[in-house]
């Protein structure tokens, strides 16, 4: 029997043959950047993660971990990938209790399960997180890549939600961290340590999380401006003011052009300013009053308010904007910038300017509370001949965010792009303490090899 | 006093401080140290291991022992109240009987022996801040009986940028028809610095003097327009005088309509808690009713006021001891003051008035302090 | 190194000033608000983040420990220098370096005092959210070590929510920057691993906090009860009932008693116990809400329900609120305070069990809680200079952690594990939970120089 033969039957010894595949179609289709991996194993309890991650580090075999496969473009080329291990398998909640508002369930569970589950409860819960895809992302996914949505800018992100979590070290240890009491200062807060690594230090198993009662009432408020510093000016007040909307995204006439198959009217103008809202029905009422009121003082084209269905069918649309652009535009280039909260209009500015200026089309959406902007690059036909260009106009985004204390992240792109930039931006004067993280927790070097930053 | 009586007097009392720390918030030595010494939690610490053997009477203790100004926000602020200036001034005590003190305590000491002053004056010169005073009967304020006792007090007696106080005082009381005298060359120190220095025993001599030269005038008031001097008679002395504060006094006197507004005072006025007067005497509303009663004049309240007013740094003879760090409290009292927006600091104690405009002059800041007896004499008019 | 040679090499870095090392002051920085003590070598009051990293890199090559203070508040014996060395206390960095209100944040130095900024904030009509009922004094520093929570945690989350980047100096004298004033940097969260640290992977010479506007509205609510199980009963019915407070804190008839005996806060000596809900954010709908409040109150037998009528009212409830610890001194000289945390519907159950435990050692308990959170706050009192009511508080304070673990929940909310709570982390983690632990330790700081000996008990590898 061939060497790897024999590596491989261990796995099918650990979780049974069924839930391992070796078939060479499928393995084709799980390929990262073009690395096929040998395998791909579904275990189905967490005490089989930890054996199938202990066997692979006796072995120094590179695992890399997937949930539903919404994220695998994201993060760097991998150095090298002989399993992928697939969460599908842990899909239970392990313990729902929205009396105490908290939630635990495995990491193969989609956000959109989890969120169904809750809502039948009493009077409904949630878990307030609104990444992209949630009906095909999983929570360990979520979680694995920091994913999240406009209304990080009421309830925040992972960080702010996730108080336990259960995951196999590389050593095949499963490690609890956390718990489910909201407080915890037991020991240090690996938690935190989980979240955004990428699957670099740990198969995530197991969330606790915390809940919230589900909002008496949710709208939407829909503002168009003529120009750009008009839509700027009316998000300076909002953020400075005491009203509380959920989530506050800025878009230029490109997106929201890409978005008309979900808002059916949309406002007249070049630069849309959504603002979610959501909380006691009254306060619902008075902040569209107020925030119409605030808007006609900054110039706006029109407004439109959208409720239930329309509200809802709005922001997956926003959330899910990538989707309905990588069938028509296989060149996409989804790129993320973090920067100054005040900086959001004078970012989206230059961001546009610079586009325009190297005559490539870019949608961008804002996080415009939060100092959070995607771009979405549509290089037109001829993109082999353009590679080179694009890969300058990312070093002039990344350069414009890194004036403003921030930096971009190429979130996904066509392999020939990735070749030729850092995905990961700039790099901090942190990193030599991520690097003795990674050696100390994976020191065969096992997990995710090459996604994370600095080739982690 | 004896380091076993230390332990009989304030161990339990001591035992109370958990260690919260919450005094670190509010010590004005604290503030400006920054060091664990100077804390009220930390002076009790020490207080408490000497109690309990754990450590000598080092340099360092009594280097903190005597860097407390005796306002007592600590104890004001602290939940379970523990007194640490009783442990302060027992440490003082214990210090004083092994001779264990700054060198500047004995030339006090020689001073109120030889002089009955705290100045190295002969006693006689207590009336000299008349000599700037127009009008003076010819009985020099000095009666053989009289209702009103105004007991001066050393500071104000021979501290020039103080004695505007005795020399408004005296003109209050004689617009408002009072019946008074001062003690003149026969008023001697309270006792007040003797306390502080950890050497009360010493006190006794001049305590039965004053008491008895009171008696001789048969007065039934004695007024003080000092809050320690104040605070000591109405703490250590036995008299059946009633013992009053000007402040207390002079709104009697605005109540009784002996005192009338003929002026008034147009200004913006904060005022300022002597500590004495304010959170140890609790006489916190007669000073206000006071300012309150002037016609044009607008009372505005600093950030931390009656029993949270921050002690301005010359309390407990800290301006003796450590005269920079007495200043630097001023420092934060004074942007307090003017964080308020006043014209016009108003406070009822001459070392309040020393330590502000002290600091207030030598850094050239434009502040104008008054003692109250300054603002009612102006608002009186002729 | 001996001491001398330590302290000369010291004074050449921060001026001699800034260097302690009197016997008088070995002993003043051995305790903090614990029962714990220590002696450290000598103790240096840096004034610049350089100063702190010279410091640490001296400390480095000497292999001398290193414990950073604030306002030595800690209530787990987290700041003693069990294992001696160099003790750096924060007082002089107290500046608060920047309010950059359009970008909602705020740059403090670690020995800022929290209510100090927040008084700086309330001229902007901003606010920093966590409120750790030390807050008066509590540094930012501390806050940062210690992931400290506080009432108003049930709304807005605890300190590790609020703090968004970090000046770092490393275990050799290396500066790093973590996190920043923007979200979402790539990397690790190295911010979320520090925060609540407990100062043994790092020291904080900068903090970078967010800000917000001020809630529009508040309304405060004092609800008293005859029985604590009804108290206990309405929190969960309130949280059941799709409510979140901005607070949910309850006290117990001793503390209120304590309480009552150091500031009129306006609880009643006859109640068994006192809820103090409080709600924020818009005013709209928020008499409705209350009613509701009201409503759940009365169906869980309330006595009466108070609504703080003027601000003064407010600050006065909030005041016995937060002295509520020190005044406890008002009936024994000490407390032990024991953190532990459970899922709040498992309150009442938890809270008998504690009371039994109390009447088995002989000790009176006082409890003031964030019933909120679960997060307890039982004081057991005593009096330090009894050594065999010493040893019994230690056993009882032990066996309330563990049935708090038992509950479902943990061993420490918010004070931290520091020096009392190491063994007891096993109540809660394994072996393997430990070692990973202990791998982010070494990562950090792999020779040990920060805060030895605290929070990771030893463990068999």
């Amino acid at each position: 029997m061939p060497k790897t033969d024999k590596l491989f039957s261990k796995l099918r010894e650990i979780i049974g043959e069924a839930n391992v595949i070796q078939d060479p179609d499928k393995l084709k289709a799980y390929a990262i950047d073009g690395k096929k991996p040998k395998v791909i194993v579904s275990p189905g309890t967490i005490d089989e993660v930890s054996k199938v991650v202990a066997h692979a580090n006796q072995q120094h075999l590179f695992i890399t971990p997937r949930g539903n496969g919404t994220k695998m473009g994201m993060g760097g080329i991998p150095k090298k990938i002989d399993i992928i291990l697939s969460t599908s398998q842990l899909n239970r909640i392990t313990d729902s209790d929205c009396e105490n508002l908290t939630l635990s369930a495995e990491s193969g569970m989609t956000l959109d399960e989890v969120q169904k589950s809750l809502a039948k409860v009493g009077k409904g819960y949630f878990l307030p997180l609104d990444p992209p895809f949630t009906e095909k992302a999983t929570l360990g996914g979520i979680i694995a890549t920091n994913s999240s949505g406009p209304k990080r800018l009421l309830y925040g992100t992972v960080r702010d939600l996730i108080i336990g979590a259960k995951t196999v070290f590389p050593n095949g240890d499963i490690v609890v961290s956390g718990g489910k009491t909201v407080k915890n200062v037991s020991g240090y807060d690996m938690c935190k340590l989980l979240i955004g690594s990428y699957g670099t230090l740990g198969i995530l198993c197991e969330m606790t999380f915390k809940l919230l009662p589900l909002p008496e009432k949710e709208a939407t408020l829909l503002l168009s401006f003529a120009k750009l510093e008009e839509a700027d000016n009316f998000v300076r007040e909002m953020r400075g003011s005491q009203l509380i909307p959920s989530s506050i995204e800025t878009l230029n006439a490109i997106a929201v052009q890409k978005m008309k198959y979900a808002i059916s009217m949309p406002p007249n103008g070049n630069y849309l300013v959504a603002i979610g809202l959501e909380g006691v029905a009254e306060s619902i009422d008075r902040q569209i009053f107020e925030m119409s009121e605030i808007g006609k003082k900054h110039g706006i084209l029109e407004a439109v308010t959208l409720y239930s269905e329309k509200h809802q069918a709005f922001w997956i649309a926003i959330r899910d904007f990538s989707k309905g652009l990588t069938e028509k535009c296989p060149n996409l280039i989804s790129l993320k910038s973090n920067f100054l909260i005040s900086k959001s209009g004078e970012m989206l500015e230059s961001y546009e300017k610079i586009t325009q200026g190297l005559g490539i089309d870019g949608a961008f959406i804002s996080h415009a509370g939060n100092g959070i902007l995607y771009s979405y690059i549509l290089p037109a036909k001829n993109f082999r001949s353009k590679i080179e260009s694009l890969v300058e106009l990312i070093g002039k985004l990344t350069f414009e965010a890194m004036k403003n204390e921030g930096n971009l992240v190429v979130e996904s792109s066509p392999l020939s792009i990735k070749k030729k930039v850092d995905v990961w931006g700039q790099s901090r004067s942190d990193y030599l303490v991520v690097r003795r993280l990674k050696e100390q927790i994976d020191p065969g070097g096992i997990l995710n090899i090459g996604r994370f930053v600095g080739g982690i | 006093m004896k380091q076993e009586e230390l332990k009989t007097l304030l161990y339990d009392e001591i035992a109370k401080c958990n260690r919260c720390g919450f005094c670190l918030a509010h010590c004005p030595i604290y503030t400006i140290m920054g060091r664990e010494w100077a804390t009220p939690r930390g002076k009790n610490a020490l207080v408490r291991a000497i109690i309990e053997g754990k450590i000598g009477w080092t340099p360092e203790i009594e280097d903190t022992l005597f860097r407390c100004t005796g306002c007592r926000l600590c104890t004001q602020t602290c939940f379970p109240a523990v007194e640490t200036n009783q442990g302060v001034l027992a440490g003082r005590a214990c210090l004083a009987d092994m001779h264990q003190y700054p060198k500047i305590v004995d030339r006090v000491v020689e001073a109120l022996e030889n002089n009955f002053n705290i100045s190295d004056e002969p006693n006689e010169d207590r009336t000299l801040w008349m000599d700037f005073l127009k009008n003076v009967p010819e009985h020099m304020y000095q009666k053989e009986k009289a209702e009103v006792v105004y007991f001066v007090g050393c500071v104000a007696a021979f501290f020039p940028l103080v004695q505007k106080i005795p020399q408004a005082f005296v003109q209050v009381l004689d617009k408002s028809k009072v019946d008074f005298t001062i003690l003149g060359g026969e008023e001697w120190c309270c006792g007040f610095p003797l306390i502080q220095m950890g050497m009360e025993e010493k006190m006794q001599k001049l305590v039965e003097h004053n008491q008895e030269k009171v008696k001789q005038v048969s007065a039934k008031t004695v007024v003080f327009a000092c809050p320690s001097c104040f605070h000591t008679w109405k703490e250590k002395y036995n008299t059946n005088a009633e013992l009053l504060h000007s402040t207390q006094y002079m709104e009697r006197l605005i109540n009784e309509k002996k005192i009338v507004f003929n002026n008034g005072f147009n200004k913006t006025v904060t005022y300022h808690d002597p500590c004495d007067l304010g959170r140890n005497s609790k006489v916190f509303d007669p000073p206000r009713n006071i300012l309150n009663a002037i016609p044009g004049l607008k009372l505005v309240e600093m950030a931390n006021n009656r029993q949270l007013c921050n002690c301005c740094g010359g309390g407990g003879d800290l301006e003796m001891i450590d005269p920079e760090l007495s200043a630097a409290i001023a420092e934060r009292k004074i942007q307090e003051i003017q964080d308020t927006g006043a014209e016009v600091v108003v406070t009822s104690c001459q070392q309040c008035i020393r330590t502000i405009s002290g600091y207030a002059r030598k850094k050239e800041i434009d502040l104008k302090v008054m003692d109250i007896t300054e603002v009612v004499l102006e608002a009186m008019g002729s | 190194m001996d001491r001398e040679k330590m302290v000369e090499e010291l004074v050449k870095l921060v001026g001699k000033e800034n260097v302690l090392s009197s016997e008088t002051d070995l002993y003043l920085y051995g305790y903090d608000a614990s029962l714990f003590r220590g002696k450290p070598d000598c103790i240096v009051l840096p004034g610049s983040t350089e100063e702190v990293s010279k410091i640490v890199k001296f400390a480095h090559e000497a292999g001398v420990h290193v414990v950073g203070r604030g306002s030595g508040t800690n209530l787990s014996g987290g700041t003693i220098p069990t294992q001696g060395g160099i003790v750096v206390h924060f007082s002089r960095m107290n500046r608060i370096l920047e309010i950059d209100i359009e970008n909602q944040r705020a740059v403090v130095e670690p020995g800022v005092f929290t209510l100090a900024l927040k008084n700086a904030l309330a001229r902007y009509g901003y606010v920093y959210q966590p409120d750790p009922a030390s807050e008066k004094v509590s540094t930012f520093g501390g806050n940062f070590g210690e992931n400290s929570g506080g009432p108003h945690c049930l709304k807005y989350g605890v300190t590790t929510n609020h703090i968004l980047g970090a000046e770092v100096v490393l275990y050799n004298g290396d500066v790093v920057h973590v996190g920043g004033k923007t979200l979402d940097n790539p990397g690790y969260d190295l911010t979320g691993v520090l925060v609540g640290s407990e100062g043994t992977l790092g020291i904080a010479t900068k903090l970078i906090l967010r800000i917000m506007p001020k809630p529009e509205a508040v309304k405060t609510m004092l609800a008293i009860y005859n029985t604590l199980e009804d108290a206990g009963k309405t929190v969960s019915a309130i949280i059941g009932d799709g409510i979140v407070p901005a607070t949910l804190e309850m006290l117990d008839r001793l503390t209120i008693k304590a309480v009552e005996e150091s500031i009129h806060a306006g609880f009643p000596l006859d109640a068994e116990a006192v809820l103090i809900i409080e709600l924020d954010g818009l005013k709209d709908g928020m008499e409705r809400l209350a009613e509701r409040i009201m409503e759940i109150c009365k169906k869980n037998n309330v006595r009466e329900v108070k609504a703080a009528k003027t601000e003064a009212e407010r600050m006065q409830l909030w005041a016995g609120r937060k002295g509520a610890f020190g005044a406890i001194a008002r009936l024994r000289p000490n407390y032990l305070v024991c953190d532990g945390t459970v899922p709040r519907t498992k309150l009442p159950e938890v809270l008998t069990k504690v009371m039994e435990v109390g009447r088995k050692y002989d000790l009176s308990i006082a409890n003031v809680f964030h019933a909120g959170d679960g997060n307890l706050h039982p004081l057991i009192l005593f009096d330090e200079r009894n050594e065999e009511e010493l040893r019994k508080v230690h056993l009882a304070g032990s066996e309330i952690m563990k049935l708090c673990a038992e509950a479902g929940g943990t061993i420490s909310g918010e004070h931290g594990i520091g020096t009392e709570k190491k063994k007891e982390m096993l109540f809660v983690f394994t072996p393997q939970d430990i070692g990973a632990m202990k791998k982010v330790k070494m990562a950090f700081d792999p020779e040990d120089i920060y805060n030895p000996g605290k929070v990771l008990p030893e463990i068999q590898e």
